[in-house]
């Protein structure tokens, strides 16, 4: 079964689907640094907002629909070790969701650049 | 167990992650038990959000949003795109809707009928349950009351209880109260008003403050202070002109000016309808009829403590009356003390339980309605499938269909809704003007912003209801068909035709449902109006005065006043009869003196005592009420205070307190209280005091002149014709004596006893009228069906005929169609029945909730209307030419 992923390299302009929901952001950001299944995504996400962000099955799954639907992520047929539940699919970021995410990314940046020069924040020191 | 839950997401969706879900799932739970996380925490969690997305699936699904029928993806829309789209579609709808008229009207007509009685009953519940009442933190009042713990009833308490939860801290604040009934005199007719006599904290522990002067402060309470008063808002109204300066002006009460010092607020009113505060004032606390257990003459009010629960009061008042019920075992067995809620004390139990019935019966009606436009909205959209079929190959998505047939739903809805909620006005004025006034805050019923909102919502609920079966019939329809059905008259799909057909047959079971709930309860009516209470309600006028005792001091004032009182009346013309009494049935006045009482030479120990409701009677009493002395005699003016005391009781206190043995000339005594032996005179025959549906007591009567002078006396009188044209006399007859005493409670026994049966009255005339809606929809139902499943046979019935079948066979054919859907509509709706009748158990009198009989009559019932609805449909079947038919097609 090929999912149905949106265009890869000639669909819509990035722009047009920000902003994305923070979930999503979250999720994409988690699959940039590799494939994941659904429950690795939960765990890393548990992990990197200190526990304050716990998603469940349906809420995770429905997000996963959302972003394979508007062709973000897509399912991987690779890496599946022996011992692995072989009902578990594994996603990865497609190159048009990193561009999306990336954009995303930047809006943020912009957004807190101007956060910054409003005094809400202090500017960080990198 | 998740797997199952899984069954609730939209199949594609399932397919898709069901699998990962339930691994998901499973890794979870392994990595809770690993870190020592609570499995029922994460069950729970998984659970609930299960639940969650899986609406939120369903919502993506019927709105299209999937539309995965689409290849490209459609341009996004600016927002002032997509109202101008909607807007197309509700205009759009309009026209089309325009266009069929007859299914209009009857959709919005359907809906309107099953709207405005559900928001009629919602604006009742509304008003009457769920209103909070106008005092601060209402919730935190209570009224304490004592129960009989082996029959849960309530009752008053003592002073001594009072005392005991006062000084004990059990409330932050606590008032006892007693109702009494004062004549508010002065100018023009005396007026009688209800009046609380109450303690200290009564007002603190409302939350009420004055919306004039002040309420009643410790100054008030000793004797020798003005007796201070203070009034309701209304009072201040109708008989003080509402005049700004009325704090500091006088009220003249029972014939003596008392200085009013304070109003209240509007509606602030407790106990309910009382128009009057003044202060309780005792001798003193030591009095010992205040220090008995057993005189529970007194009503209360208090204020939970901060930071204590009704639960943790009651434990605290369940501990003080345990502590009475050692010291005092004859008093106090089997009974305890409670904090009820205000509100519910207010309301009772059988209030509540009839509207929620109610409310669940046009529940019920509306459903009902909404399969009935969802049944026309299909054949009407299998009917429309060539235009679908047309839009759908000019490019129109599932979603854009879908969304149009929604639309569709929601302008019906809303239209019918609309005219609901005007129809819902008109509907609780009638149900006010019907309903029994002993409903609190009924007369406040009205159909307000909650219940437009509730019109709203149920209205947009119901579009969805109804629209979304045909919608996603015709999302399917307008994909899968194409033009190929040329003519477009072509059947419709089996589906479509079976989902009527389910769909009929629920209407049907929804309205054996409501058949049965309002056959139980006219059966249960048509018993009652049948019960021979003991007394000729006919042509009885009731009225009710009380004597003020700053002029009437003493005893033989008193009896003077109503024995020549009745003397006067008995002598009118056009009076057959006429006496007095302290207490009447069917709550037409006065109160009845619960006392023990136990045989002449028995020993007084609670075994030997017969618990009686105690009367006090003039000569004719009887008579006037009509009820029937068996044996012995009526009161005589001789048996008074010079003569030996003397009694009458009823057959069931003859039956409790000798057995078979003649009672005449067999004397008791109250034990307790007048501990004076009585003989007994007569019998009458039983009485039911609060109507049909109570059942016999044992019932003293004593006379007026031998009872220690009773202020309070209700005119009994018998007339010769209409019992309403007597008051002029008694009127009259009054005013010669007295001039400053106000007849009050004034009304005939038959209004009386109307009311007795009000409620029951209420819910079978409700009940009825819905299941009699109920009804004609369902047949309305069946007979669209069965002419549509007729035409579309037409050409196979005309073929039929030709080949020489008979119209016995054609009208077998529709026996075919018909019985199955009737049959399992009976049967479902009876079980369902069977189930549902026990919630109106306590609303029936002497009808099973399983009556057979109304069962029975229910299915007989319905299927005579369903045999009806078919008659036209198989005539036409049987009727069809077989030449037309063959070669229309």
């Amino acid at each position: 079964m090929t999912p149905r992923s949106k265009s890869q390299g000639h669909g819509p302009a990035p722009e047009t689907l920000l902003p994305l929901k923070p979930v999503e952001s979250l999720m994409m950001t988690m699959l940039a640094a590799g494939e994941r299944h659904g429950y690795g995504i939960r765990q890393d996400i548990l992990e990197h907002t200190g526990g304050k962000i716990e998603l469940e099955a349906g809420t995770l799954y429905r997000h996963v629909r959302q972003l394979e639907s508007t062709g973000l992520i897509e399912p991987s047929s690779q890496r599946r070790d022996a011992d692995d539940d072989e009902r578990r699919i594994y996603y990865r970021l497609t190159p048009f969701g990193r561009r999306v995410l990336a954009a995303e990314m930047l809006r943020l940046r912009e957004l807190v650049r101007l956060a910054e020069s409003r005094r809400i924040i202090t500017p960080a020191r990198v | 167990m998740l797997r199952l839950l899984l069954r609730l997401y939209p199949p594609e969706f399932r397919e898709r992650y069901g699998e990962s879900i339930l691994s998901f799932h499973r890794e979870h739970l392994a990595d809770a038990k690993r870190n020592g996380e609570s499995r029922r925490r994460a069950w729970r969690r998984a659970t609930l959000d299960l639940l969650s997305t899986a609406a939120l699936e369903w919502m993506s699904v019927v709105s299209g949003r999937l539309a995965p029928s689409t290849t490209y993806a459609p341009p996004r829309l600016s927002a002032e795109d997509r109202m101008s789209i909607i807007v197309q579609e509700v205009v759009q709808s309009v026209r089309s809707l325009r266009r069929s008229v007859g299914f209009s009207v009857a959709a919005v007509v359907t809906l309107a009928l099953g709207i405005s009685s559900t928001t009629a009953i919602f604006s009742v519940v509304n008003s009457v349950l769920l209103a909070p009442l106008p005092f601060p933190a209402a919730d935190r009042i209570v009224v304490p009351e004592s129960m009989n713990l082996s029959t849960g009833q309530t009752s008053f308490f003592s002073y001594a209880d009072f005392m005991d939860w006062r000084d004990n801290g059990v409330f932050a604040q606590v008032a006892t109260f007693q109702d009494v009934d004062m004549d508010l005199t002065g100018a023009g007719d005396p007026v009688r008003v209800r009046a609380a006599a109450v303690t200290p904290q009564f007002f603190a522990a409302l939350g009420v403050s004055p919306s004039a002067g002040r309420t009643l402060g410790p100054s008030d309470y000793p004797f020798d202070a003005p007796r201070a008063v203070v009034i309701s808002d209304r009072l201040w109204k109708t008989q003080f002109g509402a005049r700004a300066d009325i704090a500091g002006q006088t009220a003249e009460i029972n014939g003596i000016k008392r200085p009013i010092v304070g109003v209240l607020p509007p509606g602030a009113r407790w106990p309910s309808g009382t128009d009057v505060w003044v202060p309780l004032r005792l001798t003193s606390e030591q009095d010992p009829s205040l220090q008995r257990r057993d005189n529970f003459l007194f009503q209360g009010v208090a204020r939970l403590k901060p930071g204590s629960t009704i639960e943790s009061t009651r434990a605290a008042m369940a501990a003080l009356a345990q502590r009475v019920s050692v010291a005092e075992p004859n008093i106090r067995k089997n009974s305890s003390m409670v904090p009820t809620p205000v509100l519910s004390a207010m309301l009772g139990t059988t209030t509540p339980r009839a509207l929620w019935i109610l409310l669940g019966a046009v529940g019920l009606l509306l459903l009902i309605g909404c399969v009935n436009v969802a049944n026309l909205q299909l054949a009407r959209s299998t009917a429309r499938r060539r235009e679908l079929a047309v839009r759908s190959a000019l490019g129109a998505s599932r979603f854009r269909l879908v969304r149009q047939s929604l639309v569709e739903s929601g302008v019906v809805a809303l239209t019918g809704g609309a005219l609901g909620a005007v129809l819902a006005i008109w509907m609780v004025r009638v149900i006010i003007a019907i309903a029994p006034t002993n409903v609190p805050r009924i007369e406040t019923a009205r159909v307000d912003v909650n219940v437009l909102a509730f019109a709203t919502l149920i209205s947009i609920a119901v579009a969805f209801l109804f629209g979304v079966v045909p919608a996603a019939h015709s999302a399917s329809e307008g994909r899968r068909q194409s033009l190929r059905d040329g003519d477009g008259r072509g059947g419709a799909s089996r589906a479509a035709t079976q989902t009527r057909r389910v769909l009929v047959t629920v209407e049907l079971a929804l309205s054996v449902v409501l058949l049965a709930g309002a056959g139980l309860a006219l059966k249960s009516i048509q018993r009652l109006s049948r019960v021979d209470t003991g007394f000729d309600h006919h042509h009885v006028l009731t009225a009710s005065v009380t004597l003020p005792g700053i002029r009437y001091r003493s005893a033989a004032q008193i009896i003077t006043f109503f024995y020549g009182l009745r003397e006067r009346l008995a002598a009118t013309p056009g009076i057959e009869a006429a006496g007095i009494v302290s207490a009447s049935p069917l709550g037409s006045g006065g109160f009845y003196l619960g006392r023990s009482m136990v045989a002449d030479g028995r020993e007084v120990i609670p075994a030997n005592e017969i618990s009686v409701l105690w009367q006090a009677a003039t000569p004719g009493y009887f008579a006037a009420l009509g009820m029937q002395v068996l044996r012995g005699r009526d009161f005589t003016i001789r048996d008074d205070t010079a003569s030996p005391p003397v009694m009458i009781v009823s057959e069931t206190f003859a039956a409790r307190m000798f057995g078979r043995e003649n009672p005449i000339g067999k004397r008791a005594m109250s034990s307790r209280d007048e501990k004076v032996e009585r003989e007994i005179v007569g019998v009458v025959r039983d009485v039911k005091l609060n109507g049909a549906a109570d059942s016999a007591r044992a019932l003293v009567w004593v006379p007026y002149a031998q009872n220690n002078a009773w202020a309070v006396g209700i005119i009994t009188v018998r007339t010769r014709d209409n019992p309403a044209g007597a008051l002029a006399a008694v009127k009259r007859e009054l005013r010669s004596l007295d001039g400053a005493i106000a007849l009050a409670n004034v009304g005939t026994m038959d209004q009386a006893m109307a009311r007795s049966m009000a409620g029951n009255r209420l819910i079978a005339v409700l009940l009825g009228t819905f299941a009699g809606l109920a009804l004609v929809l369902a047949a309305i139902g069946l007979f669209g069906v069965l002419s549509y499943a007729m035409a579309q046979r037409n050409r196979e019935i005309g073929i039929r005929l030709a080949l020489g079948a008979q119209r016995a066979d054609v009208l077998r054919l529709v026996a075919r169609e018909t019985v199955p859907m009737v049959a399992s509509g009976v049967i479902i709706g009876l079980v369902a029945a069977l189930g549902l009748t026990r919630f109106v158990r306590s609303m029936l009198y002497e009808v099973q909730p399983n009556d057979p009989a109304t069962f029975v009559a229910v299915a007989v019932m319905l299927a005579v209307v369903a045999l009806v609805a078919s008659l036209v449909p198989a005539r036409r079947a049987s009727r069809v030419d077989p030449v037309i038919a063959i070669r229309n097609d």
